[in-house]
């Protein structure tokens, strides 16, 4: 009976030191940096580091943690589903982060994950999208919670991507492969398309949305070209179904002898660029932007977790990376998906975290994120190859 | 009449639905539609359902519901690809058979084992398979990394061939003559029809069900195979997919299979698939060509569908209730 009691006895104070390391965890990660213990920043990984793509951005989120001090969460996405989203984030919150770079392909998720992070006091910072109705960005942007926002000008690229075909290779009829509806990204792109076409005369044959297999794809493009003979360029327009897109299309090209009459221009970075590029139909891509948006969403969270935000409110526009040339996607790839981070330790120390260097503001860290390219990353790193 | 005019007579009749649909097209949209280049696309794109139907039907034909079909095919697709590469057009060929047989083999396996409802172990293999598969893709990625991306996989362009016109249409031609023996002239596809009309009946002449449908898989897998070998000649690469998107690949072959099945009084099966599959082809392109939202598409399709099925039903349901009135009729002049 005695040992019995002094079992419950036992049991109920490592229940209440359990318990009390509970209640002092919250604590902790509001004041982690007086306590010595580092910020924890929730990452969502959608490459992971198998490919080049997901291993850049592996090493660049690395080298601006170990910049920072700050620890990483990184939390796979499951799927591209709103419930991915939220089980990620909510994964996230349970590993005790302080603050999380958010990215979603639909908005209607978004009031949710406000919500959530509002819930267990959790920063965040929305990247990669522009937020599209004022509604929305009202309703999240007013949340004390909320640090910022980066995003690319996803209708000015694409507008001006089509431009460029136009100028460059003279096009006239184009067809666009879309992506699913409801991405956010994806409809700006093609409100880009749309208005490009419409301002320098050149036809948009059909658009082709929801596709998911490569043969999904040549099927498409088999069908575009069934009934479009006139067909001279396609427009991928990118996003989770870029990678197999490419080969698909080019295939299709290639089983009807079209690769010499008809150019590709693309959004986002696929593997086998530099091939499609030297021999192939491919003449245009942009994108890197996701490098781009995961570098600056965690400068701009590091600013702000160390009580140095660069503005009230950033919002901070990110550049894609345009590659022309089979020279320039194999700059690309060696330089930019490289061995070495985009910038290193010190350049973020320098030039980016404002409680290091009081003199970094927003529109210093605006340049930087607009003079980020091809060229500036070869200039920084050439010697380190 | 003799039987060549009756068959043909019959062929004819089976070939009013794509007729009617194209001669639809042609009336709308003469200038897209009607040259030889788009109806040999058409023909080309009707090659990968076709044979995947094949491999469907005989799960269909015995009352399973397998939606791992998808995956399944692209698994193999994968696979057929590496072997593709390094052992040339036998070894795209043998390495998508072979593994569609050993993952249909294992789908059927836990449904023998377990008896549960083949919809329920279909989907769990389903989403397995897929993780399976971007895994697979990775591997090879880091043994060789000039053949798959990590997110798909590359074909030798030397092979690219059997994926286009005439080609293709040699691939299928042969798959139909033994899909035709192997669904009129086996014992299995027999048993499998029983199985699928009672099951009951079948197990009270001796058949053994489980059994019978654990041999749709494998057989239905061989013809799965093919299909994966020509996807991946086709788009010249085979692209993993997760989150269920490979579920959506069933359904254009199922359709097939409706569209054979009750073409089947007119013309035999592996042709009623043809004609299904060409006909849904032609309504994917003419969506094209008139330039209509492609979510359309999906709303045709499924019209056909419910159109293909239910006009049969509804006129023999006609027939049947105008002779049964005929003979209500003449009992009644008789009794009176």
């Amino acid at each position: 009976m005695k040992k019995r009691n002094v079992a419950v006895m036992v049991f109920a104070g490592l229940c209440m030191l359990a318990l009390s390391g509970c209640g002092g965890k919250n604590a902790a990660s509001t004041t982690g940096k007086e306590e010595g213990k580092k910020f924890k920043v929730g990452v969502l990984v959608l490459l992971d580091n198998s490919s080049a793509a997901g291993r850049s951005m592996f090493l660049a989120q690395d080298t601006i943690a170990e910049a920072a001090g700050i620890e990483l969460v990184r939390v796979q996405l499951g799927g591209y589903d709103d419930e991915s989203f939220v089980t990620a984030y909510e994964s996230m919150i349970s590993q005790g982060v302080d603050a999380a770079v958010v990215f979603t392909l639909s908005e209607t998720v978004l009031p949710i994950l406000k919500d959530l992070f509002e819930e267990k006091n959790v920063k965040f910072f929305l990247f990669n999208r522009k937020v599209s109705s004022k509604k929305m960005e009202d309703m999240l942007f007013t949340s004390p919670l909320c640090i910022g926002n980066d995003h690319t000008n996803e209708v000015e690229n694409a507008y001006n991507m089509v431009k460029y075909l136009k100028d460059t290779y003279g096009i006239k009829n184009m067809a666009a492969i879309g992506l699913t509806k409801g991405d956010i990204n994806g409809d700006y792109r093609d409100s880009g398309i749309e208005k490009a076409c419409a301002d320098f005369g050149i036809k948009l044959l059909t658009t082709t949305r929801g596709i998911i297999t490569t043969e999904d794809i040549t099927k498409s493009v088999d069908g575009i070209i069934a009934s479009y003979p006139e067909l001279d360029s396609i427009f991928i327009v990118g996003g989770v179904i870029t990678n197999g897109a490419l080969a698909g299309v080019n295939q299709a090209l290639v089983n009807h002898n079209l690769s010499s009459k008809v150019v590709i221009g693309m959004v986002d970075i696929s593997t086998g660029m530099v091939e499609y590029m030297d021999k192939g139909p491919l003449k245009l891509v942009a994108g890197g932007n996701l490098l781009c948006d995961y570098i600056f969403s965690l400068v701009l969270t590091a600013n702000a977790l160390y009580g140095t935000p660069l503005s009230d409110f950033p919002i901070l526009n990110v550049n894609m990376f345009w590659i022309t040339s089979g020279e320039d996607a194999a700059n690309y790839d060696k330089y930019v998906e490289g061995t070495v981070s985009p910038y290193s330790a010190e350049d973020y120390r320098t030039t980016m975290f404002k409680w290091m260097n009081p003199g970094v503001t927003f529109d210093s860290v605006q340049k930087i994120a607009k003079d980020f390219s091809i060229a500036s990353v070869m200039e920084r790193n050439r010697d380190k190859f | 009449m003799n039987k060549l005019t009756r068959c043909t007579l019959n062929v004819m009749k089976a070939l009013v639905l794509p007729a009617a649909l194209y001669a639809v097209l042609l009336l709308l949209v003469p200038e897209r539609i009607g040259n030889w280049n788009s109806f040999k696309i058409i023909l080309g794109m009707t090659v990968i359902p076709s044979i995947a139907a094949c491999g469907v039907s005989f799960g269909w034909i015995s009352g399973i519901m397998d939606f791992s079909i998808g995956s399944c095919i692209i698994f193999s697709s994968l696979a057929g690809a590496v072997a593709g590469n390094l052992f040339g057009a036998p070894g795209l060929f043998l390495g998508s058979i072979v593994t569609a047989i050993l993952l249909s083999a294992l789908v059927g396996g836990v449904f023998r084992v377990l008896r549960i409802p083949s919809l329920v172990v279909s989907l769990g293999m389903l989403m397995l398979f897929e993780v399976a598969g971007l895994r697979f893709a990775s591997i090879i990625a880091k043994l060789w990394p000039k053949m798959s991306t990590g997110y798909y996989i590359r074909l030798n362009q030397s092979l690219t061939f059997l994926g286009t016109f005439p080609w293709n249409l040699v691939v299928l031609l042969l798959t139909l003559l033994v899909y035709s023996v192997v669904y009129y002239r086996t014992k299995f596809s027999n048993q499998a029809r029983v199985v699928g009309s009672d099951e009951l009946i079948a197990r009270n002449v001796g058949i053994n069900p489980i059994r019978v449908k654990f041999h749709t898989y494998l057989a239905g897998a061989f013809f799965l195979g093919i299909a994966a070998a020509v996807t991946a000649a086709y788009s010249g690469s085979a692209t993993p997919q997760i989150n269920m998107t490979t579920m959506g690949a069933v359904f254009r072959p199922m359709m097939g299979i409706v569209i054979a099945l009750t073409l089947q009084r007119f013309v035999p099966i592996p042709l009623g698939i043809v004609i299904g599959t060409f006909s849904m082809n032609i309504i994917f392109t003419g969506i094209i060509a008139l330039g209509w939202n492609d979510d359309f598409q999906n709303v045709l399709l499924g019209l056909l569908l419910i159109i293909t099925v239910s006009v049969p039903k509804l006129w023999n349901d006609f027939l049947s209730m105008r002779r049964r009135a005929c003979a209500r009729a003449k009992y009644e002049e008789e009794t009176a």
